[in-house]
């Protein structure tokens, strides 16, 4: 044996994608670098607060989502067991603060407050004053599913994922997730067709 | 309405855009939930002190000596050549991590796909500009433990549950001799390390 390294015997590395930076990120970051943290961070936070506004239909909720997620992913990096990708892994510490919110009462009051003023105060809700009509007609739709049902729709249509996925990530079963989808197309549905038919948004 | 119709719709969905204020608070609040104490405690790093220069150093010298000279003399031929895309991600990945941990790497560890850090809980204030990286590698039937380290430094692995610390060294002609406390690893003397195969090299000349 010979300890020099052949031609047809090379050390074979990782291959350095995006993927292996990520995983050197996570493991650095579970380690205590907060420049590793920082990137992470960076990387996810625009995504994980238009996923919480998607859940809450809130500004000022979905920075406080995202920012418990962050806290939270930031305790618990040392266990990510790397089963879900890093992404999945926050939607579901997303979904899981958004659901414990919403069960608090008081901030199911400042929700119904926020609901209720909905057209009145400009970049409170929404997208603000500029917000289009198409925009305040979708929220208000999903604004009319239970939280279940929206974060069914939130994971699988805008966030991509496909039903065994977003299933993980709310803690259900597949079948419950297909039946969410099933539930909620069928509201949005009506609601979306009665809008368009009223033209109340136009 | 068809299922693209609703997604057509769906998409008009306008995402307020992020406040930056909030964002550079929820940062700075993740980042104090990171340093708590706790938060560390499942981490995948084992953290020690990088070995100073201390007890021994002469009878380490001496045979790092002989070392550096069985190298010299048996392995001068050029068979550099290996490792042509190694390289690149292996200087990739110790650049990264050394920017991330600076003066406190001992090695970049990675078994089975899995990279671990190896951290002293002291940083090295003065950084070793000559400090040459360098790529160990264990293997031992299917399993296999790569080594990212730079030449002097302690580094610690475990193989088949045994804990071996040592010290990784580019030699004069490129080569790389370890010397443990109880064992000396090098070319001319290709000894099985519990079991384990060894192959070491620099990475110095590709920079």
């Amino acid at each position: 044996m010979t300890g020099r390294l052949q031609d047809n015997d090379t050390m074979n590395p990782p291959e350095p994608t995006e993927a292996v930076d990520e995983a050197l990120l996570i493991t650095a970051a579970a380690s205590g670098s907060a420049p590793a943290f920082t990137q992470l961070f960076n990387r996810y936070y625009p995504m994980i607060h238009a996923f919480a506004f998607r859940l809450s239909l809130c500004p000022a909720e979905a920075g406080d989502i995202a920012q418990d997620t962050f806290i939270q992913a930031a305790r618990a990096l040392g266990g990510f067991r790397r089963e879900a990708s890093f992404k999945n892994w926050l939607y579901t510490i997303a979904a899981n603060k958004s659901r414990d919110r919403h069960r608090q009462q008081t901030r199911r009051e400042r929700l119904s407050t926020a609901y209720a003023t909905l057209h009145e105060t400009a970049g409170v809700t929404g997208g603000g004053a500029d917000e289009p009509a198409a925009s305040v007609a979708v929220r208000e739709a999903l604004t009319g599913l239970s939280p279940e049902l929206r974060e069914a729709v939130a994971l699988v249509y805008y966030e991509g994922l496909n039903h065994a996925e977003a299933a993980r990530v709310s803690g259900c079963a597949e079948t419950t997730v297909s039946w969410r989808l099933f539930r909620a197309k069928q509201k949005l549905k009506r609601v979306l067709r009665a809008g368009a038919a009223g033209g109340s948004h136009d | 309405m068809t299922e693209a119709e609703l997604k057509k719709q769906l998409a008009r969905l306008k995402t307020p855009a992020v406040d930056e204020t909030a964002k550079g608070r929820a940062l700075h609040r993740a980042l104090i939930a990171q340093a708590q104490p706790g938060a560390r405690s499942a981490a995948e790093v084992r953290v020690k002190a990088r070995r100073p220069i201390s007890y021994g150093w002469p009878a380490v010298a001496a045979v790092l000596a002989v070392l550096l000279f069985v190298a010299t003399v048996h392995f001068r031929s050029g068979d550099e050549a290996s490792m042509p895309v190694a390289a690149g991600a292996d200087l990739r990945m110790l650049a990264q991590v050394e920017g991330l941990f600076p003066g406190q790497l001992n090695a970049v560890i990675e078994r089975d796909g899995a990279v671990k850090l190896d951290l002293a809980d002291v940083v090295q204030t003065q950084a070793d500009s000559d400090e040459q990286p360098l790529v160990v590698q264990f293997e031992q039937g299917s399993q296999r433990l790569r080594v990212l380290s730079y030449s002097g430094r302690s580094i610690t692995v475990e193989l088949k549950g045994r804990r071996i610390t040592f010290e990784a060294l580019v030699t004069s002609d490129g080569g790389v001799v370890l010397s443990g406390a109880d064992f000396a690893w090098s070319p001319a003397q290709p000894e099985l390390l519990a079991g384990y195969r060894v192959k070491a090299q620099a990475l110095g000349s590709f920079l």
